[in-house]
């Protein structure tokens, strides 16, 4: 059992990347259901959750900041201190996580792994995740 | 949809007096959202809310950007003041939160600006 009450969390790989987890979110009071993949190349202490940025015109509270690409630029996002998870692959939890609004795919960056434990066997092509 | 003569009278009333059809009331609502929900989503916006926030800490003052180097700090976009400031992103995000700030924020970390990386 996990630190947040999960029990172990199963992941494969498909494709050659992992596939994504179900997460279930509460941002600044409403949910948000999404799939998303774990980078680990989303860094920093904002690196929580990425989200569509089409969900940012629904939060109240966000805040304007930017964030470093790996081209080298500087894009400006919104994101909101403000977010829990609430569900991992369909089971209850309660981990608070700052969520990031930029297009692209859903990701659960470092801040979330800082708090897990992710094994992986490559040659079995399954892993597990741990929070 | 029908608009009923005292709808029509309170919304002069407030301020918005329409000019057109009077069966079009509710399109010019709708129009007016629409065009409202277009700039507030806009990247371009976004960016120019970014310089602002910039220009915001960079006229903070030398003697202030120096003191508080790699510090975090959150800047008001409609006062320009700073609302909170912490050694880390985490601290300042928890300030944020018990706060409860209506205005809007910009966060860069003096010296430094990006808060995050995706590589």
């Amino acid at each position: 059992m996990g630190g947040c009450g999960v029990p172990e969390v199963e992941v494969l790989f498909e494709n050659h990347s992992l596939t994504p987890l179900s997460l279930e979110l509460n941002v600044s009071g409403f949910t948000v259901k999404v799939k998303a993949y774990v980078d680990t190349g989303f860094m920093g202490e904002i690196s929580g959750v990425k989200i569509s940025s089409e969900y940012a015109r629904y939060v109240k509270h966000k805040v304007i900041s930017t964030i470093n690409l790996a081209d080298g630029s500087e894009v400006p996002i919104y994101y909101t201190p403000n977010g829990r998870l609430t569900k991992l692959e369909g089971k209850a939890c309660d981990l608070e996580l700052p969520v990031v609004f930029m297009d692209g795919p859903s990701l659960l960056g470092c801040r979330f792994l800082k708090r897990c434990k992710l094994c992986l066997d490559g040659w079995k092509s399954v892993g597990s995740l741990v929070v | 949809m029908m608009v009923t003569q005292s709808s029509w009278s309170h919304a002069e009333g407030v301020g918005h007096t329409f000019r057109g059809d009077y069966h079009d009331f509710p399109s010019y609502i709708e129009r007016w959202l629409n065009e409202f929900t277009r700039w507030s989503s806009n990247d371009d916006d976004l960016e120019s809310k970014v310089e602002l926030g910039k220009r915001l800490v960079a006229g903070l003052g030398e003697a202030f950007l120096k003191r508080n180097y790699g510090w975090y700090v959150a800047v008001s976009l409609d006062s320009g003041r700073v609302v909170a400031r912490s050694k880390s992103l985490e601290n300042l995000n928890r300030l944020l939160i018990r706060k409860g700030v209506e205005e809007e924020l910009y966060v860069e970390r003096v010296g430094y600006g990006a808060i995050a990386s995706m590589l």
